[in-house]
């Protein structure tokens, strides 16, 4: 019985997943963060435009973070919740203020090191392969760990390997950062769109929403 | 009467009844949750759930809310702080009737 009430509660905590949103938003942001390198890249890291849109960074990751988090919560609300139902999960016992400062602090901490990477590691081939495994292991793998969804294991060893075929090529580092970026966020929007259209495919709007 | 006879009937009946036991087991895993997302999970008919919600409520271990998302109107359900209470110690005297028995 024991196993039964674990078998629910993993159910209801991969529920947030079931409808690919989530992923649809972390591609965006990976595909913002790609565009941001490349921008960054085509102008050049020392000119006027490249340091501006190097000490803007956190700004953009912010707005980005915020304006996903924002189109997650408008999209659950106008297709997940009259379709399938309202779930509201709990902050492991932090109200909603420290998340937003832990947000905050994991965007400072990735804009930062970013940041001293770019200014002081010149071999193009480590940034990436950091980069991908900053992304593999510590968001996605533990994201995929936390909440049961195993595609989220897909992704994280596609961000690795991702980043060790790049680390290969020969191209600046920026692109390479973009195009690392760009691509996986490309295939994580394009799986999330994916789990989106089954989603919407099994569950049909009913036709009054049956809420008591 | 055994032990292990004393200690079955010493679990809470209210969450032991299989239906109720799945709607606590869905709300202790999360904030809150609304009747359609219930019904889903528990493939209860409407009536069904809303009877035993009210005796859940009644009880005192779930809140019921009707409140809006958006304009979308949405019943609540939570799990109150003796809700709660109860769901761990049921869940543990069922653990240490397992150790005990197995």
């Amino acid at each position: 019985m024991e196993n039964k009430m674990l078998d629910v509660e993993g159910r209801v905590k991969r529920y947030w997943y079931s409808d690919g949103i989530g992923e649809i938003s972390v591609g965006l942001v990976f595909i913002i963060l790609g565009a941001f390198f490349g921008v960054q890249g085509y102008f050049g890291e020392e000119s006027k435009v490249g340091v501006i849109l190097q000490l803007s960074m956190v700004v953009v990751m912010m707005g980005s973070i915020f304006g996903t988090q924002w189109l997650v919560n408008t999209l659950k609300a106008k297709l997940t919740y009259p379709r399938t139902g309202y779930v509201e999960y709990r902050a492991k016992d932090k109200d909603a203020t420290q998340r937003r400062w832990i947000v905050v602090g994991v965007g400072l901490i990735v804009a930062i090191t970013s940041f001293v990477l770019i200014s002081f590691v010149r071999e193009v081939d480590s940034m990436v392969l950091v980069s991908s495994i900053l992304v593999g292991v510590i968001f996605i793998a533990l994201r995929g760990r936390s909440s049961g969804v195993v595609r989220f294991y897909y992704f994280g060893g596609l961000s690795f390997i991702l980043g060790v075929a790049l680390s290969f090529n020969s191209m600046p580092r920026l692109y390479n950062l973009g195009l690392f970026y760009g691509l996986l966020g490309l295939i994580i929007l394009i799986s999330g769109v994916l789990v989106l259209r089954h989603y919407l495919r099994e569950n049909p709007m009913p036709a009054e929403v049956d809420n008591e | 009467m055994s032990d292990d006879l004393r200690r079955v009937t010493e679990l809470d009946r209210l969450i032991h009844e299989p239906a109720r036991l799945l709607i606590v087991t869905i709300l202790s895993t999360v904030e809150s949750a609304d009747f359609l997302f219930l019904q889903r999970e528990t493939e209860l008919t409407k009536g069904n759930l809303s009877a035993h919600l009210r005796k859940l409520e009644d009880a005192g271990y779930v809140k019921i809310q009707k409140t809006f998302k958006g304009k979308l109107p949405l019943t609540v359900c939570k799990l109150t702080a003796a809700g709660t209470k109860a769901v761990a110690q049921y869940r543990q005297q069922l653990q240490d009737f397992m150790d005990q028995t197995s």
